[in-house]
């Protein structure tokens, strides 16, 4: 699996072809988020956050009520939007949802992890879990912070907290992948509530999983 | 509560609140004070309790102006209108539930001479620009960002004033539109005086000034201004539109459409070149009522709204299109000469329906674009013209959004909104982040 230098990655953001070209936006800073030499883009963090409440809806199942799902997904969380110059507290062993500033695309011959940056890390701030963006997603990251340290940790809207690798994605034959995913659940997504746990086949089939072994 | 951005707007409005309030207690502290006689602290008291009222009448005021009510994201670029439009009043921008656009004016600034007024109150009343302005747009569901194109017909009837129309050419006009009018009157055994005169004067004014603000939209913003202002009176309008404040909603269509058409390099060839859709009066508003010939609207309105102002009103729909190309003109000098990166071109129309429309097809808004001089952020005017282009001519190529409840075209639509508030959003990020140098 190739990785992508920085001098890739810019040649992929440059590119005519719409369908081939590596968005992410706005770069700020591009010679500073992008720096020669080395292998990945370093991503700020965004507005707007969503905080964990404390909630009456009990425990999160997809199958508690199938059709009401989406909607306590949404109650579970508090949105707080923070705009520049101002900042959010989280507080040791806090949870909360944020966003990248930037806005990403992926062509489908590239896919990418995004890694938390080794300063907030060593702060005790672990800024994302679910790492691996596929090709086609498009959209602003959602990053899952934790704060893992014994401080609390103020956050600026602007700061780079994370760095996203790229990798080339090729097919059988070992050419540029040219298939993106066509139903991600995230693409063009610009919210960071989640909206289903499983595909609608999974869910099927566990929902009948369950009425058979719980049954009367 | 927080308000979207560093919007001063809202803050200066509730430390006036407050100074009310505060004012309101200190009535309260001296008619309780021992050596206060009872009938002046009765009258005290009295005064308290209409500062107190007068707070949280205030207080509703800026209902639907915090960031969970209004999109954040547009408030600020909004603000770079009004700022560029040389609008110097302390303004604050409030989302409600209804199809509604307003531009409300408040001058309350005489409190501050009370009596008792508190340093609070006086600090808050110099910090504020007055009249205070507050500009209303639909909120949550009814709020599709495109939409907002309307705005910039808010903010031109804050500038209405600035704009002088040269109406001179137009006196024969002007006389044979009162000759109809009275012969309208007395056609109806009504008599034609100065009350009338009066009347027709004030119709004529407001009438004007719907124009001038129609006029200031249109340059602020073009195709999504027109697209924006005419669904929405479809979508708000009862009727023709047509009354003593406002001329009817398929003039001001047809004006709209006119001024879309002028000059050569116009925006409807552009539009249409690049999207294929010719802008004309079936396009987003087809179900606006034309009026219809004068005697039949005459008995029409006659229904509902006094003879008088039926009779001005029919009679003016003529005089009103003689006059419209003074108003556009005078609105459009004034604009180029005070804030000429305000106004929309067909150049840059022809720009922004080229690769941004076809990026934010795949999904990428369109927040900055790339010229030989590096990255800029992406307009306002631009992102909304980019915006009614996609939802007019586009949807059937954007990626039906998986997982989610509802109609498809809703559910891009949806999107399509998501993606252009992103775009309002981060074009303005990176705005502050280049004044920060």
């Amino acid at each position: 699996m190739t990785t992508l230098s920085t001098n890739a990655i810019r040649t992929r953001l440059l590119h005519k072809d719409v369908a081939k070209r590596l968005v992410i936006s706005p770069l700020l800073d591009d010679k500073g988020q992008a720096k020669a030499g080395n292998a990945a883009v370093d991503v700020r963090l965004g507005f707007d956050f969503c905080l964990v409440t404390a909630s009456s809806i009990g425990s999160i199942s997809e199958f508690a009520d199938p059709d009401q799902q989406p909607l306590s997904f949404t109650k579970l969380y508090r949105r707080e939007y923070v705009p520049f110059g101002s900042s959010i507290v989280i507080h040791p062993h806090q949870f909360m949802l944020a966003q990248t500033l930037e806005y990403l695309r992926l062509p489908s011959d590239l896919m990418a992890y995004v890694v938390g940056r080794s300063t907030w890390g060593r702060l005790g701030l672990i800024v994302a879990t679910a790492i691996g963006i596929h090709p086609g997603f498009a959209g602003s990251l959602t990053f899952e912070l934790r704060n893992l340290g014994e401080t609390p940790l103020k956050l600026f809207p602007g700061q780079t907290v994370a760095q996203l690798f790229f990798h080339e994605v090729t097919d059988a034959d070992g050419k540029p992948a040219t298939e993106r995913a066509a139903e991600a659940q995230y693409a063009g997504t610009v919210d960071m509530v989640p909206k289903r746990i499983s595909s609608k086949m999974t869910h099927g089939r566990l929902l009948k999983l369950i009425k058979r072994f719980n049954a009367t | 509560m927080a308000f979207p951005g560093h919007h001063p707007g809202p803050r200066k409005w509730l430390k006036f609140v407050a100074g009310i309030l505060e004012t309101g207690r200190g009535y309260l502290s001296i008619a309780a004070k021992p050596t206060t006689k009872p009938q002046d602290a009765a009258k005290l008291i009295q005064t308290a309790e209409q500062f107190g009222g007068y707070a949280y009448e205030f207080l509703q005021y800026v209902a639907g102006a915090d960031a969970t009510q209004i999109p954040h994201q547009v408030v600020a670029p909004f603000q770079r209108w009004v700022d560029r439009l040389g609008i110097t009043n302390t303004i604050f921008f409030r989302a409600e539930h209804l199809p509604n656009y307003e531009l409300w004016w408040l001058d309350a600034r005489n409190f501050s001479a009370a009596a008792h007024a508190t340093t609070g109150l006086t600090k808050a009343t110099t910090a504020i620009s007055w009249p205070v302005l507050r500009v209303t747009v639909p909120g949550h569901a009814m709020g599709m960002l495109p939409h907002y194109a309307v705005v910039g017909h808010e903010l031109g009837h804050a500038i209405q004033e600035r704009l002088k129309p040269d109406f001179t050419p137009n006196q024969k006009d002007q006389s044979d539109c009162y000759d109809r009018i009275e012969t309208r009157l007395k056609a109806n055994n009504m008599t034609f005086g100065s009350a009338e005169r009066v009347r027709i004067k004030e119709i004529v004014d407001n009438w004007v000034d719907e124009l001038k603000a129609d006029a200031v939209g249109h340059a602020l913003s073009g195709p999504a201004f027109f697209f924006a202002l005419c669904g929405f009176l479809e979508l708000a309008g009862q009727g023709y539109g047509i009354g003593h404040t406002h001329p009817p909603t398929d003039l001001r269509r047809e004006l709209l459409i006119q001024h879309l058409s002028a000059g050569a390099s116009n925006f409807i060839n552009v539009f249409q070149a690049k999207t294929g859709l010719k802008i004309d009066d079936a396009v987003n508003s087809p179900h606006v009522r034309r009026c219809p010939p004068p005697d039949a609207l005459f008995t029409e309105l006659c229904k509902a709204q006094p003879k008088v102002d039926a009779a001005i009103c029919v009679e003016l729909i003529a005089y009103a299109r003689v006059v419209a190309p003074a108003i556009f003109a005078a609105a459009d000098a004034y604009l180029k000469t005070n804030c000429p990166e305000l106004v929309y071109t067909p150049e840059q129309l022809q720009i922004d329906l080229g690769e941004p429309l076809d990026l934010l097809c795949v999904l990428v808004p369109p927040i900055e674009y790339r010229d030989a001089n590096g990255v800029h952020p992406t307009a306002l005017a631009s992102i909304l013209n980019i915006g009614w282009a996609a939802l007019l001519t586009r949807l059937d190529r954007m990626d039906d959004p998986s997982g989610q409840f509802g109609d498809p075209t809703a559910r891009k639509m949806e999107r399509c909104h998501e993606l252009l508030l992103k775009a309002v959003e981060l074009s303005e990020a990176r705005r502050l982040w280049e004044e920060c140098k």
